[in-house]
């Protein structure tokens, strides 16, 4: 058996040629990995509104960074406990704000995506009652840019109130609204939505653009040149 | 250390290993990169390195350089002697590629969930949370895999 192997592997060609398709395998897969525009097909549905339509989308509750007539909404679609949505949050996010957003070309949505772990749903309601104060984006950095290890505990109740404290945020308001579970129902349809997208992971993606045109789905960490690209082509 | 490096100059002295080295690296670093989405294919080809990542990204170079050695001293031992596949290479190989691998897994937590339950989420928190350690132990093993190989290689008889 072992000289049968060993035959083989004396061989570079069949020893690079097996080599090879393993790579291709593993390419492929990275290729699969991004789910851009082909998620797309399992929302479409007869309506004469697009279920991923701007204003289905982005409601009165959802955290909106930029001018809201920006040609193109990038919807994120993330949890706090992620480290690879703390990347984009850290890494990425303000790229974009400095070069899209702040020129009004793109404007920034984040719906949730509750998937970690059991503190992830707690941290996505703690955010909403945060924008009830006008606040989310100021409470997103602050539990991204203090991200601590999945399911550490970091993310429960009692520190998402501390940490809301410290920001200066009325605590009684803000702890009745965790308390109360008051954004339970908004988190699990926003969980439901990228089930229905299929997402398969965080951080997710949809790029709509205000001409109507099909949105773009992405899924994982990309960096700011990935974004840059798509940006610049649907603005040209 | 030169004494060390004998048995190194011994299985690379042939291409055919040099070559199933270069394989075994590019494979698993590009695995790895893409995995802890470093390297991304489409829709841009891009490669990026913020610096949360760069003890992992360096971590893992060094287990994909290890593996691809001590996979290519493995075959050439297995090759020209009866002995059977180094254990600690094994053991790091795969602790190495679990912990390299599962930088994202988190990220995955609904595939993991509704693949797994929840045991699947508290193995991949594991992985994550511990991920610097199992990396670092990885690469103790593959070294610890590098110098038993290296032993055999010098102390046995091989029929080159």
């Amino acid at each position: 058996m072992d000289i049968r192997i060993f035959e083989i592997m004396k061989k570079p060609l069949i020893v690079g040629g097996i080599v090879a398709v393993v790579i291709a395998v593993i390419a492929v897969s990275a290729l699969n990995y991004d789910n851009t525009e082909t998620v797309m097909r399992n929302t479409d549905t007869d309506s004469s509104v697009s279920p991923l339509s701007f204003s289905n989308l982005i409601t009165s509750d959802t955290p909106l960074k930029g001018d809201p007539s920006a040609p193109i909404t990038l919807i994120e679609f993330g949890d706090f406990q992620c480290p690879n949505c703390g990347r984009f949050a850290r890494d990425t996010s303000p790229q974009i704000e400095s070069s899209y957003v702040e020129s009004g070309k793109v404007s920034i949505a984040f719906k949730h995506f509750p998937v970690v772990g059991p503190d992830s749903k707690p941290a996505a309601m703690a955010s909403q009652c945060a924008n009830d104060q006008g606040m989310f984006w100021e409470f997103h950095d602050e539990l991204y840019y203090n991200q601590g290890h999945e399911n550490s505990g970091w993310a429960n109740r009692d520190n998402l109130k501390q940490t809301a404290s410290k920001m200066g945020l009325d605590t009684q308001s803000f702890d009745s609204c965790l308390d109360s579970n008051k954004y339970e129902l908004l988190v699990e349809n926003d969980l439901n939505l990228a089930k229905q997208i299929d997402f398969r992971g965080t951080p997710s993606f949809l790029i709509l653009k205000n001409d109507g045109s099909q949105p773009q789905a992405l899924t994982g960490a990309y960096p700011y040149a990935t974004f840059e690209k798509i940006f610049d082509e649907s603005l040209n | 250390m030169i004494n060390m490096l004998s048995s190194f100059k011994q299985v690379f002295s042939d291409k055919l290993y040099v070559f199933l080295a270069v394989s075994v690296f590019t494979l698993f670093w590009i695995t790895f990169n893409v995995l802890g989405e470093l390297l991304f294919f489409t829709p841009v080809f891009v490669f990026y390195l913020p610096s949360d990542a760069l003890s992992v990204f360096m971590l893992s170079d060094a287990i994909s350089a290890l593996m691809a050695i001590v996979l290519s001293m493995n075959v050439y031992v297995i090759k020209n002697t009866k002995v059977k596949m180094n254990k600690s290479s094994f053991m790091g190989s795969s602790v190495g590629m679990m912990a390299g691998g599962c930088a994202s897994c988190s990220s995955m937590g609904f595939v993991l969930l509704t693949s797994f339950g929840t045991a699947g989420v508290a193995v991949s928190t594991f992985l994550s949370n511990y991920q610097i350690p199992l990396l670092v132990g990885s690469v103790g093993m593959l070294l610890w895999a590098y110098y038993s190989l290296h032993k055999k290689l010098t102390k046995s008889c091989i029929l080159n």
